[in-house]
């Protein structure tokens, strides 16, 4: 595998491990650089603040490289360990040595693990048949787990009742902090997605104070209400079942706080086999009733051209050890593809990809463009009538028109006729339409651009964030 | 007219959301609302905002119908909406859009975990900034257009260590930037301007006499003024725009450095001080 500087930026953790790993190899700390004959390992000692470590990356598996070091950082992979790549990357070549045995053991434990996984899978695909999986031990135990959820969802309605019935004029910084202890019992549920959305209205609240426009924290009354109302419905249903299955026509399980396991997505067959996914859009955004930043990535599937989301949840606390996830210019070849449950762009989420594979022609896209407006509004609108489905959307639109009235408002306009405002969400990243301003004329006829559109509660209307556009032999990318 | 009534009934529902549902009962504003709902409750989702409202006013434990009434409400505005620009009356466009900039070709080959570092230590006004900013100097990230519109915005960043390093970052990589920088060149006496001219004169050269000139003859701040006019004074044919236009200039300011220049521009210019006298 060929070793690059942008390879070796994508594998860390942040911009600042990777200055700090360029400064190890430029101020010569490693010592005994090797690697090893068949190229699959490289290994060196590092001076480092306190003593010298013995760091190593095995390429045994050549996708997914393994970084190995005896510093006591917690961050992964170390700087360490990035610094030895950028110094191979640099030099090309170490002088042979054979794998140290330390390392040969280590790959054994993967191999046998890996080996415990492969049997495992197999005996589970054989029964590969979800009526046939032993759901009863575990029935007694999720029926108790349903029948807390349902009196936490109750004291949800208790809470949210009392606020109505006092108005919402009546939260003052007092009540705001008794809200949020009630709102902080509702942890002990079992739903803590219901727990979220409060603590998003109380920071609403916060926010606003009633002084700006106060649509979102009626907007968030709303879907709070509606969830709460739904949650009910569908756990006093699902109790009266013998074998309680999750819903996996809609998203309700995840809004009450259910996280799903990948297995769990198996069982229910939500795992694809063979994708190849294409990243559209790119964005990190701090999602504060949670403290976390939530890195999403939009990606479309190359065959049927569904448009998916990726999200990975980075907790402030822990930001500096979890990896974050990032742009992917090449075509993603993934195996084994979970996709959540839910309406609309749908979460996928993948444990390895197979093969990442350069990519210079995006025509195919043409083809899953939408030809106007109106077919994507009219089902956008249909689920968002419903305010627990989620008030955004993406899609990809062909031979779109991009125009401008004497207020500066810049729309695109469909084959159809039909128009779209332009607006840069504040609550989605960074000004896009600001960007388009730097495409030429050329580029702008016949435009093929994923949009993220969104409902508008104060002025009634669809409103348009281009989030990037298509040409035939690139995509020009107006976030990240 | 549906609309008009459904907006009117929505302020209603969210006056009360504030007031108190408690406060619903009897609301006759709300009665009123509901008679005219009343004569063109023509589908089942409006007869039902119809019963929910009545219901709302009527009884006392009315949480439940308050958000079912407000959430419907909601419902029905969405499913109305419409894009058609006909209805929506959307007048005076055009093709196209104003103020377009050729910076050519744009590339986004940076990935986020590169660009957003770079990209805040631009746009925020945090501290710390300095030694980020730093790094598309030192790794050549200018070329990523989103990194160039932001080098020329942060200019005007008041921490001045920054807008100078932009200084120097856009003199060390010129490519295509006189657009924007001529775009984001305002009539204000601020670095950022001054900075901006200097390096349109840089990089524009004598092509860029006539634009200058028309900074001299049209703009207000006198520190733009002075500094356009420096930068004339750096080729042969602006030195004589200068001598020919702006030797009796009206602002003093403007007058005694026009002098100023034309005596160093003049060969043994020094002399005319001594001869004078």
């Amino acid at each position: 595998m060929e070793i690059t500087a942008s390879y070796i930026n994508s594998l860390a953790p942040n911009i600042a491990a990777i200055k700090a790993a360029k400064d190890l190899s430029k101020k010569a700390k490693f010592s005994n650089s090797f690697q090893s004959l068949d190229l699959s390992c490289i290994f060196s000692d590092c001076l480092g603040s306190s003593g010298t470590y013995f760091t190593s990356v095995d390429f045994i598996d050549a996708l997914n490289p393994i970084f190995r070091c005896n510093c006591p950082s917690r961050q992964f992979p170390c700087k360490h360990g990035l610094g030895l790549l950028y110094l191979f990357e640099e030099v090309k070549r170490f002088p042979v040595k054979e794998i140290p045995l330390e390392i040969i053991e280590k790959r054994k434990k993967i191999e046998n693990k890996n080996n415990k996984i492969i049997e495992v899978k197999n005996n589970f695909t054989k029964k590969d048949n979800l009526k046939k999986i032993n759901l009863k031990k575990d029935t007694v135990k999720e029926n108790k787990k349903i029948q807390k959820q349902i009196e936490g969802v109750e004291l949800a309605e208790k809470i949210l009742f009392s606020i109505l019935s006092k108005g919402l004029k009546s939260i003052d910084a007092q009540s705001r902090r008794l809200i949020s202890q009630q709102a902080q019992r509702l942890g002990d549920y079992y739903i803590n997605g219901i727990q979220n959305k409060f603590q998003n209205f109380l920071l609403l609240f916060n926010i606003n104070n009633f002084t700006e426009d106060f649509e979102e924290i009626i907007i968030s009354m709303l879907e709070l209400n509606q969830l709460v109302k739904q949650a009910k419905k569908y756990l006093n249903t699902k109790i009266l079942n013998e074998n309680p299955l999750r819903d996996i026509n809609s998203d309700i399980e995840e809004q009450i706080g259910h996280i799903w396991k990948l297995e769990e997505l198996k069982q229910y067959s939500l795992v694809k086999d063979k994708s190849k996914l294409l990243q559209l859009n790119f964005l990190t955004y701090s999602d504060y009733s949670k403290s976390e930043f939530v890195d999403e990535g939009i990606w479309i599937d190359v065959e049927n051209g569904e448009i998916f989301k990726t999200k990975v949840y980075r907790p402030f606390r822990a930001i500096n050890y979890v990896k974050s996830d990032d742009t992917v210019f090449e075509l993603v070849q993934v195996s084994d593809l979970a996709i959540y449950p839910g309406k609309g762009n749908r979460r996928i989420r993948w444990l390895k990809a197979d093969k990442y594979d350069p990519i210079n022609n995006f025509d195919f896209i043409t083809k899953f463009a939408n030809n106007n407006f109106e077919e994507f509004l009219n089902k956008f609108k249909d689920d968002i009538k419903n305010p627990i489905n989620e008030n955004k959307r993406v899609g990809i639109f062909n031979n779109i028109k991009l125009f401008q009235d004497l207020n500066n408002n810049r729309y695109l306009k469909d084959t159809k006729g039909l128009i779209l405002r332009l607006e840069d969400f504040s609550w989605y990243g960074t000004t896009t339409t600001d960007y388009l301003r730097f495409i030429s004329d050329k580029e702008m006829e016949g435009l093929i651009v994923c949009l993220l559109i969104s409902y508008n509660h104060s002025m009634n209307i669809f409103m348009a964030k281009p989030l990037s556009i298509v040409y035939p032999n690139k995509i020009l990318r107006l976030q990240f | 007219m549906i609309e008009n009534l459904l907006k009117e009934i929505k302020k209603e529902l969210i006056r009360i959301l504030f007031a108190g549902s408690v406060l619903a009962k009897n609301d006759f504003k709300l009665k009123e609302l509901l008679n005219e709902l009343e004569k063109i409750k023509e589908n089942t989702a409006l007869q039902k905002l119809h019963q929910y409202i009545s219901l709302l006013i009527t009884i006392d434990q009315t949480e439940e119908n308050l958000m079912n009434a407000l959430t419907l409400c909601n419902a029905i505005l969405i499913i109305q909406s419409t894009i058609d620009p006909n209805i929506t009356n959307i007048e005076n466009t055009f093709d196209g859009i104003t103020n377009k900039i050729d910076i050519g070709p744009l590339e986004s080959k940076y990935q986020a975990k590169q660009l957003v570092p770079l990209i805040n230590s631009l746009t925020e006004r945090r501290t710390g900034r300095y030694n980020v900013a730093k790094l598309i100097l030192d790794n050549k990230y200018y070329d990523d257009y989103r990194i160039k519109i932001n080098v020329v915005y942060c200019l005007d960043d008041s921490y001045r260590d920054i807008s100078t390093l932009m200084f120097d970052i856009i003199s060390r990589y010129d490519y295509k930037i006189l657009p924007l920088l001529k775009d984001t060149l305002i009539d204000k006496s601020t670095n950022g301007n001054i900075y901006r001219i200097q390096l349109i004169s840089k990089i524009g050269g004598e092509q860029e006499n006539n634009y200058m000139e028309n900074i001299t003859d049209n703009f207000k701040s006198t520190e733009l003024i002075l500094e356009s006019i420096k930068a004339l004074a750096k080729n042969q044919s602006g030195k004589k725009v200068i001598s020919s236009k702006y030797l009796n200039h009206k602002n003093k300011k403007v007058k005694e450095i026009v002098d100023e220049l034309l005596k160093e521009s003049k060969p043994f210019g020094f002399l005319t001080k001594f001869f004078k006298k």
